[in-house]
């Protein structure tokens, strides 16, 4: 029997974990653009601005579906959704920066810590997530019969 | 919140706290995968030990490739901040160059991987960067 207060929870800890992860590396490319800024590498500070706002974002994105998950508990199915949907892009657009390239930033060939870690709770996330929906519907089902 | 509320939320944090320090996986995966991804060489793709025994100087007339060798041999002797240093050079030099875009990438990653604390990353990053160069 799942406990379902324990998967909500769970998940939001993980999706709020993933927001401070990608803080932590958006700080890092902010602390990169500073260096190459003050070397006068001009070509990789756009890049490094980019890259920083996007970070940024997807940290506060997933705050926001932490947020989310916590505040509706197991009555709506959207943040589940919303949150696996979020997980696979991101952990697409990583794929696809370490293989074929992405917009201007182009192909990445390190691999951090931090990576492997933002994608194993992205992993993580999108698990919670499925069971998270299951147990609504399943709980629907059982109100319904 | 009840305990179980309360166990949930422990475990969680424990289990990101644990993921966040441990360096074995971070190292590893950087070295192996990085080079399997990036490398059309499969040979390349070996153990990182043979690339960072393998890797001496060259003499090279290129100052891109005498700075990357400089780095190379800083690193390898505990000289991280020259290391970075030399290798921010090379990366000024490789800029605007569109046919060196990938040696470009490839310091990126040396200097990444320098930030991590990988120093073998580093060094076989800086290797790979030196060999689209050449």
């Amino acid at each position: 029997m799942i406990n379902h207060k324990i998967t909500v929870y769970s998940l939001a800890v993980i999706l709020a974990s993933v927001g401070i992860v990608y803080g932590l590396v958006a700080y890092s490319e902010y602390e990169d653009f500073k260096e190459l800024s003050d070397m006068g590498i001009k070509g990789e500070t756009s890049e490094k601005q980019i890259e920083t706002s996007f970070f940024s974002a997807t940290g506060i994105i997933n705050f926001v579906l932490s947020a989310w998950v916590l505040k509706s508990g197991l009555r709506k199915m959207t943040p589940y959704i919303v949150s696996i949907i979020a997980s696979i892009a991101l952990i697409a657009i990583y794929i696809s920066s370490r293989t074929v390239g992405v917009p201007i930033v182009g192909v990445e060939y390190y691999i951090g810590r931090l990576d492997i870690v933002s994608k194993v709770l992205q992993v993580v996330a999108i698990a919670l997530s499925c069971i998270s929906i299951y147990s609504l519907r399943n709980s629907k089902i059982i109100r319904i019969t | 919140m009840n305990n179980r509320t309360i166990q949930s939320i422990m475990f969680g944090i424990a289990t990101i706290s644990l993921l966040l320090v441990s360096n074995s996986v971070g190292t590893s995966a950087q070295t192996n995968f990085t080079n399997a991804i990036g490398n059309s060489n499969v040979s390349n793709s070996t153990l990182n030990s043979t690339s960072v025994t393998n890797s001496t100087s060259t003499n090279s007339d290129n100052p891109i490739v005498q700075s990357i060798d400089a780095a190379i041999k800083a690193i390898k002797d505990g000289d991280k901040d020259s290391g970075k240093k030399l290798l921010l050079k090379a990366e000024e030099a490789l800029e605007g160059k569109s046919d060196l875009v990938d040696a470009e990438k490839r310091i990126e990653a040396s200097l990444a991987a320098l930030k991590d604390g990988d120093d073998n990353g580093a060094i076989s990053q800086a290797d790979e960067a030196k060999r689209n160069i050449s």
